[in-house]
């Protein structure tokens, strides 16, 4: 049966939706959310462009991204059907998996504090039944049955990936379909031509508490070098207190903070997982040397558990998909690290070397991006490259002796903003977001 | 868990048949049943929401009495059957019966609602009724005057066809299972033609999208007839068989030139005569004309020249060749068919009195004065929200004394009632229904206990009649005593004289309806007077007043005082997301048919400053809607569009704009000649 999926024609789908209430009256779904959705490829009609429907939800991968993204084991695939099961008594609502699938199928349920999914109405084909949505299109788009994707011709809002999805479609050629159409009373021009935006599931200001995480780690991770036997024990308490904060910050952002612990469960193939556990030990590690041994080779343990952290770090921001297109973010918290490191160990020429790195970083990526800047971006484009860059550059080269507190102000005032221009360059590719670039590039098509 | 097979009785074309599952006396799913051949793979999404539906927390279940602060208040069945009993002989002894308005829509269909009438007639002894209907009775008639009869091909023969014209119908939305066949039609290599306003899901596949402005049907029509005959793309044979007035029709059309057509409906000529070559030479050719189109002021004469094309290519009878308006054939127990049931009696009984126009409904009732209204019975209707006009119809509801409205749900037309007795759903009573498009008769099986104190309507009033003095004995015989058991033996009585037809037998699935022409005409039997397909219909004119030959005839709205001040036409269609008013309620149906929006085409958007989102106020003299706007090519210049159902309280209900007209023929109402001006809401 692992070889059954959903095979869905666009030739045949008017996106009626009643494959959602189908699946509402089978799994008692809660409105708003619904486990598959209803996609539409030039929903407003624009004329000389063809336009379909996708209904889409998991399409239950041979090579699951979720279960092997999800830090707590929420996840398992049935035996017989191989159907990808949520299980929400172990989810812990950290909502990572909604980062690492393409498909939008797991549902961030927020009053529910977890995340939901399709399970392929795995009771119902157990018995070799159809799925309820299957079952019930009243037009035979959506069925259940043999896949065999070989000679596939790209289908339309389902992203290319390694996962193996078990979706079949057919007749995509149907968007070719275009009536001829009298363009004077369609009120086709293209000054009035503009597509949807599409919802970002990475809003950078709700994920204030990674941000805060993240940052406070790279910091932390390059601080540490500096700590000797003889450092005050005021800082020391500083220093483990920001890391209790970030750690505290990162579970009660979770959608069950008291199910913080599951976090750790799934070593084996989670970065999130690896990454909960390294913070947790770095800062451990961090206390055993303050204050009980305080040999090198513990500094050294914890420098390298701090840069374990950070790699995870980094793997788990692999995932998403950036609007950028240099190799390194100027917010990579490895460089970052780095930088706070060299600070604090005095290395003034090595952190010039970095803050250029730095610098160059930024301004390479930001003429990549989109040149319309909001007020917003714009303040902080200014601050976090004068303030943070080239102030405390000019500072270095050219004051003696060197103003060392303000350097670091203005690195940490640009760093936290460069992180949270990471977080706002993120973005998660989906069936909705693929159809929207799709017909962006039919209608570039036609107007070139 | 037990399993019944039931078939869906809202007023919409498909009347699917669907698997039903109870457990512990709640309805717990549904699923499709495929041995219907129109719906084999499924049921839409209002129907498969009737779980929901039926198990809602916000469905009536007890009667309701309106407190003074406008709220409602559960009261006992005793006390809402006594005051309307004591309401109804003060009314009756004062005022006479006919001071009571009955109104019943289309709600629900099936045979028990009969008793309805006979409850007004034989036991209350009178009462005023509406005369014509809120959906298509001008289409009907417009069929009914040509070819004599309502019927079309069974919904598979579509496949058959090589040319599919949808004039003003969008199957993909209100009658989902027919792109079923229509798909099998277009890869076995047929062609699709779409003509309307929009660019609606059921376009996917056309290979022509003519967007004529509304009401101008009837002259592209007639324009496609003119280069027909110029080019003899007819088909003469059939013509002699089976024509009358091909000559004078002939005659008529000389001046009717795509060039003509083309200034009034703004389609090109080129697509009126590529639209020809295709009707002309591509057969068979199927033409499914929607309800839409006819609801104009000259939905009559409209329906009459889409349909001459039909007859002049000898388009009816055969498979694949099918003039698809509506399909009464399972509509096997009606002494009257539709349209004529619809029409006041030529001379009135002195019991039922029937000079209420549906159409203008708000206006006539506020005129009836021998005797005035006093009191209004509604049932498995929404006037305050489906009938044209809306703020007569509220002005006509306040002007009575008394109000019960029966009903599932909280409506518009529920809030306006002075008791609410709570309505039956589908599968509280046994009954058999019939569909105007599905050629099967069907049985909807009761499969669970009324809820809560739900009585059906045939309880309520055998349960009034006894509190107006009637014993069981006497009501035994006119109206139907409470329990199931009666309705069987009514049911059963209906069924005599279809041998084909038991109880037993529909309970296993839908059955072909009785005397069946899958292939209507394929007989080549008319009947219409002269025995003949009648392109001049002398009836028409006795009748209706109008041209004996399909004519165009301007829409009441379509003139420069119109245009001037209100220079966009309001389309009002049906949604896929409820059957009129019915399910806008529902929280499925909500999320995924948020909130009401006018669709306006970006070009008139920008001419008004408007982006998609905006707050916009919709007008003309007779109200005004506020409502955001959804700028989409999906509607051509000059057109704008809020799906009808909305209701009041969501704030989309659009009747606050139309006017109560009727049709040209057959006492439909003309609520979609409906000019608007639209402009940027600012507060």
């Amino acid at each position: 049966m692992k070889d059954k999926g959903f095979i869905f024609d666009y030739s045949k789908c008017v996106g009626c939706h009643a494959c959602i209430v189908g699946c509402y009256n089978e799994n008692r779904t809660n409105p708003p959310i619904a486990w598959r959705q209803v996609n539409a490829l030039n929903d407003k009609k624009i004329p000389l462009a063809g336009f379909l429907n996708l209904s889409i939800a998991c399409n239950h991968c041979i090579e699951a991204p979720c279960l092997k993204a999800c830090p707590a084991k929420a996840y398992s695939r049935d035996g017989i059907t191989g159907a990808v099961i949520h299980q929400p008594e172990k989810c812990i609502g950290c909502k990572y998996c909604t980062w690492a699938c393409p498909y939008d199928a797991p549902k961030y349920n927020p009053q529910k504090g977890i995340v939901e999914k399709c399970h392929l109405c795995n009771h119902l084909i157990i018995k070799g039944h159809k799925p309820a949505c299957a079952n019930q299109c009243p037009t035979g788009a959506l069925s259940f049955g043999f896949i065999d994707n070989t000679n596939q011709p790209q289908p339309f809002g389902i992203p290319k990936t390694k996962y193996q999805p078990r979706i079949k479609t057919l007749h995509s050629n149907i968007m070719n379909s275009i009536p001829e159409m009298d363009l004077s009373v369609s009120g086709y021009s293209q000054k009035h031509l503009a597509t949807n935006k599409s919802n970002d599931k990475i809003n950078a200001f709700e994920e204030w508490p990674l941000i805060i995480f993240t940052f406070l780690f790279s910091f932390l991770s390059g601080w540490i070098v500096s700590f000797k036997q003889e450092s005050p024990l005021v800082q020391k308490v500083l220093f483990i207190s920001l890391g209790f904060i970030g750690i505290l910050l990162s579970a009660f952002h979770l959608g069950k903070p008291f199910r913080a612990p599951r976090s750790i469960t799934n070593l084996k193939t989670s970065w999130l997982s690896r990454e909960i556990l390294f913070s947790g030990l770095f800062i451990s590690s961090s206390i055993f040397y303050f204050f009980i041994i305080n040999s090198i080779l513990f500094l050294l343990i914890t420098s390298l558990l701090g840069l374990l952290l950070l790699l995870s770090v980094e793997m788990v921001y692999s995932i998403p998909e950036k609007k950028y297109v240099t190799p390194l973010h100027s917010s990579n918290t490895i460089i970052t690290a780095l930088m706070f490191g060299l600070y604090f160990s005095g290395l003034f020429k090595l952190l010039v070397g970095v803050i250029v790195l730095k610098a160059i970083l930024y301004l390479v990526r930001k003429k990549d991006i989109d040149n319309h800047l909001s007020p917003m971006q714009a303040i902080c484009l200014t601050i976090r490259f004068l303030v943070g860059l080239m102030l405390p550059l000019s500072v270095i080269l050219l004051s003696n002796p060197i103003k060392l507190e303000f350097i670091i102000y203005c690195l940490l005032i640009g760093e936290l903003i460069d992180r949270y221009e990471f977080y706002d360059d993120l973005y998660i590719n989906s069936p909705s977001r693929m159809l929207d670039q799709t017909l962006k590039n039919k209608l570039n098509c036609i107007t070139e | 868990m037990k399993q019944f097979i039931t078939a869906c009785p809202r007023n919409c074309y498909s009347t699917c048949s669907f698997k039903v599952f109870v457990d512990n006396g709640v309805v717990v799913n549904i699923e499709p049943l495929s041995e219907n051949k129109a719906t084999p793979e499924g049921i839409c999404l209002k129907g498969l929401s009737y779980i929901e539906r039926a198990n809602s927390p916000e469905r009536i279940l007890y009667p309701h009495k309106k407190n003074k602060n406008g709220s409602f208040s559960r009261i006992t069945w005793d006390e809402a059957l006594d005051t309307i009993a004591q309401k109804l002989n003060y009314f009756k002894k004062e005022f006479g019966p006919q001071s009571v308005l009955f109104y019943a829509a289309s709600g629900m269909s099936g045979l028990l609602n009969d008793f309805s009438g006979t409850f007004w007639k034989e036991i209350y002894g009178g009462a005023t009724r509406v005369y014509g209907n809120l959906c298509w009775p001008a289409g009907l008639e417009a069929t009914r005057l040509t070819l004599g009869e309502n019927k079309h091909n069974a919904p598979w023969d579509l496949e058959n066809a090589k040319l599919i014209i949808l004039w003003g119908k969008n199957s993909a939305e209100s009658n989902i299972q027919e792109m079923i066949p229509l798909g099998k039609a277009l890869d076995d290599g047929g062609k699709l033609i779409v003509i309307d306003p929009r660019r609606t899901e059921s376009t996917q596949r056309a290979e022509i999208l003519a967007q004529p402005l509304p009401a101008t049907d009837g002259a592209l029509a007639l324009a496609i007839a003119n280069v027909l005959i110029e080019n003899d793309w007819i088909d003469h044979d059939f013509i002699e068989k089976y024509v009358l007035g091909y000559d004078q029709f002939k005659e008529s059309v000389k001046s009717c030139t795509p060039k003509w057509a083309s200034e009034i409906s703004s389609v090109p000529e080129d697509f009126i005569r590529t639209m020809a070559w295709m009707i002309g030479n591509i057969k068979p050719m199927t033409l499914i004309p929607g309800y839409g189109m006819q609801r104009y002021s000259n939905g009559g004469q409209t329906t009459r020249c889409l349909l001459a094309l039909s007859v002049l290519t000898g388009n009816i009878g055969k498979a694949g060749a099918c003039w698809h308006y509506a399909n009464l054939q399972s509509y096997v127990f009606d002494d009257l068919l539709e349209p004529l049931c619809y029409y006041p009696p030529e001379i009135p009984d002195g019991i039922i009195r029937r000079e209420v126009s549906t159409a203008r409904l708000g206006e006539d009732m506020l005129a009836q004065t021998n005797p005035p209204l006093k009191m209004i019975w509604v049932e498995r209707g929404n006037p305050v929200t489906q009938n044209p006009d809306t703020n007569s119809v509220l002005r006509a509801f306040n002007a009575l004394d008394f109000r019960v409205v029966v009903e599932q749900f909280f409506t518009d037309t529920a809030l306006e009632a002075d008791i609410v007795l709570p309505a039956k759903n589908m599968f509280e009573q046994t009954d058999i229904i019939g569909s105007y498009w599905n050629p099967y008769v069907q049985l909807r099986q009761k499969v669970v206990e009324p809820a809560g104190e739900v009585k059906p309507e045939t309880e309520i009033y055998y349960l009034l009649a006894q509190r107006m003095g009637f014993s069981e004995e006497q009501l035994d015989s006119i109206l139907l005593p409470p329990g199931e058991e009666a309705v069987i033996n009514y049911l059963n009585e209906r069924l005599k004289p279809f041998p084909s037809l038991t109880i037993e037998r529909l309970k296993e699935g839908p059955v072909l309806a009785p005397n069946l022409q899958e292939i209507a005409f394929s007989d080549y039997i008319f009947r219409t007077p002269s025995g003949k397909i009648e392109l001049n219909s002398n009836e028409a004119f006795d009748k209706w007043g109008a041209n004996p030959l399909p004519t165009y005839e301007k829409g009441a709205e379509a003139n420069s005082a119109f245009d001037d001040q209100y220079p966009l036409y309001l389309m009002s269609p049906n949604s896929k997301n409820r059957i009129h008013s019915q399910f806008s309620n529902l929280k499925i149906i909500r999320m995924i048919s948020g909130e009401p929006t006018l669709q306006i085409n970006p070009s008139n958007a920008f001419e008004r400053q408007i982006v998609n989102g905006d707050l916009v106020r919709v007008f003309n003299g007779r109200g005004a809607l506020i409502i955001k706007a959804d700028v989409s090519y999906q509607v051509r210049v000059g057109c704008v569009v809020i799906p009808n159902g909305w209701w009041k309280s969501q704030g989309g209900a659009i009747n606050a704009l139309s006017k109560g007209r009727e049709t040209d023929m057959g006492h439909g109402t003309a609520f979609h000649d409906n000019k608007v001006q639209v402009e940027k809401y600012s507060k």
